[in-house]
């Protein structure tokens, strides 16, 4: 079966995909987070927008835009970022945030784009988009699976929770009564790794 | 009685020569055309489509001009980790990156030496393969020790639940015993056979590069920064590997002599060395806690 194109002013709907192409909402100039005169938590709000923005983007599935939303959420509003990264790295941190803010934005948009590609014409940068989307595509797994550990457990204590959302011991490289605590850590190790190498946040 | 009807001039003209009053073309332009609203349902459609929503650039040119930048995330190695399709760990039943964990896979025994009742064997996997069906477990040495008596339970899934299944779990062997030893050794293989590649080069350190070493850190892994000697150029980010865990250090200190290729260490670079840092990875988590 043949699917037309079907085109609009903002978008073209194709048989797979609805391909936005204003993009205005979702990006964030440079020159904006840059500019040292504009207030961090302005930028901070800035963000948060864009990426709440992205959210019809990431699934069509509601249960992962709401494990996306609890994560952004988690991130923006609780996560002490510092305390979960001097678990693994002993260097200070040689980033700013706002740079840090806007590469995670930049990597969250690159998991959402699409370039029209056809067997003659290649590019290169999709191989890094589709990189990008199955990191966040695992990282949103993960937090799934660890909100089911924290509310799913039958132990009526808050322990597994502020393991995992508040102390961080299970980041460390150390043996864990509890083997998922062994596994999450092991991935979130390197998610931290990575950051370090991307200046990113996430 | 007749009618004698009366017909203003202009009125005639309209009805028999069709000369009325005419309008002239400058108004015309001006009179109002009636719009009919396009429907939302045409001028939205994006939003009741029900399809997968993507942000669309026509070219690669336009989406860098838009400051979205190329990370080559193919050079990375935890990037290559994480972004590994999820499987389901058999033991703890959670998801993880195919790549972080061990592969099994059965192999079937060769006739000459099935002297039991075997006929086939499950067996860790140093380099993961996509051929047949596989399972996963974390590649942990002291937690699957932990677990080994529940190793019947690590069968492939798909391989159990198969229509064509030809065998029963009592024909499959586990050597509980060697299991893991073995695992090391095809790992330590892969090593040797894969490092003599890199002897007669001498790498210049570049953005992300592996430097294999064996310090006394704790850490397996750890980030460090690197300035070069010829340029000035913002400090290259270097991944180092840390062989300390590996409890046999005649072999650690003998693999670090023989294929040392820089002087800082081993220098290995992805996605060209891929096998022997994924192999290197395996083993420093293996013996790792």
């Amino acid at each position: 079966m043949s699917w037309q194109t079907i085109s609009t002013n903002n978008a073209v709907v194709t048989g797979t995909y609805a391909l936005i192409k204003r993009h205005s909402k979702v990006f964030l100039p440079q020159e904006l987070v840059d500019d040292v005169s504009v207030d961090e938590a302005k930028i901070v709000q800035m963000t948060y927008r864009r990426f709440m923005r992205l959210r019809p983007f990431i699934s069509r599935r509601k249960m992962v835009r709401d494990t996306y939303t609890a994560y952004l959420r988690y991130k923006f509003k609780k996560e002490n970022y510092a305390l979960k990264r001097s678990m693994v790295v002993m260097e200070p941190q040689r980033c700013c945030i706002r740079k840090e803010l806007w590469n995670s934005l930049m990597f969250f948009t690159k998991s959402v784009i699409y370039l029209p590609e056809s067997k003659t014409c290649k590019y290169e940068i999709s191989r890094d988009n589709t990189a990008c989307r199955q990191i966040l595509k695992n990282m949103l797994t993960m937090e799934f699976q660890k909100e089911s550990i924290i509310y799913g457990s039958r132990l009526r204590d808050n322990k597994l929770y502020l393991n995992l959302r508040e102390s961080f011991q299970y980041v460390k490289c150390e043996q864990h009564s509890n083997p998922n605590l062994m596994i999450i850590g092991e991935f979130d190790r390197y998610i931290i790794y990575l950051n370090e190498l991307l200046h990113t946040r996430l | 009685m007749a009618m004698k009807l009366s017909i203003t001039e202009g009125g005639k003209n309209l009805l028999v020569a069709g000369k009325g009053r005419r309008v002239p073309r400058t108004k015309l332009r001006q009179v109002p055309i009636l719009q009919v609203p396009v429907s939302p349902l045409l001028s939205n459609f994006e939003k009741w489509a029900g399809k997968k929503r993507k942000l669309y650039f026509e070219n690669e040119e336009a989406l860098l001009s838009s400051g979205i930048q190329n990370y080559h995330l193919d050079r990375n190695v935890f990037a290559q980790l994480l972004a590994s399709p999820m499987r389901c760990d058999r033991i703890t039943r959670l998801k993880l990156p195919k790549d972080m964990m061990m592969q099994l896979k059965l192999i079937k025994l060769e006739p000459s030496s099935n002297t039991t009742k075997y006929s086939i064997e499950l067996v860790p996997q140093g380099s993961h393969l996509k051929s047949n069906r596989s399972s996963y477990v974390p590649n942990k040495k002291a937690f699957l020790q932990k677990n080994m008596e529940a190793a019947m339970k690590w069968i492939p899934l798909p391989a159990l639940l198969s229509d064509m299944r030809h065998f029963s779990v009592a024909d499959v062997k586990i050597d509980r015993v060697n299991f893991l030893s073995n695992y090391e050794q095809e790992l330590r293989k892969i090593l040797d056979s894969k490092m003599p590649r890199l002897h007669g080069n001498t790498p210049k350190l570049q953005n992300w590069d592996i430097l294999v070493s064996c310090s006394n850190s704790s850490l397996n892994f750890e980030l460090s920064q690197a300035k070069l000697e010829t340029c000035n150029d913002s400090p290259l980010s270097i991944v180092k590997f840390n062989l300390s865990s590996v409890t046999d250090k005649s072999w650690t200190t003998n693999y670090l002599k023989k294929n040392q290729n820089h002087s800082l260490g081993i220098v290995l670079r992805f996605p060209r060395d891929k096998e022997t840092i994924y192999a290197l990875r395996s083993l420093i988590c293996f013996h790792s806690t």
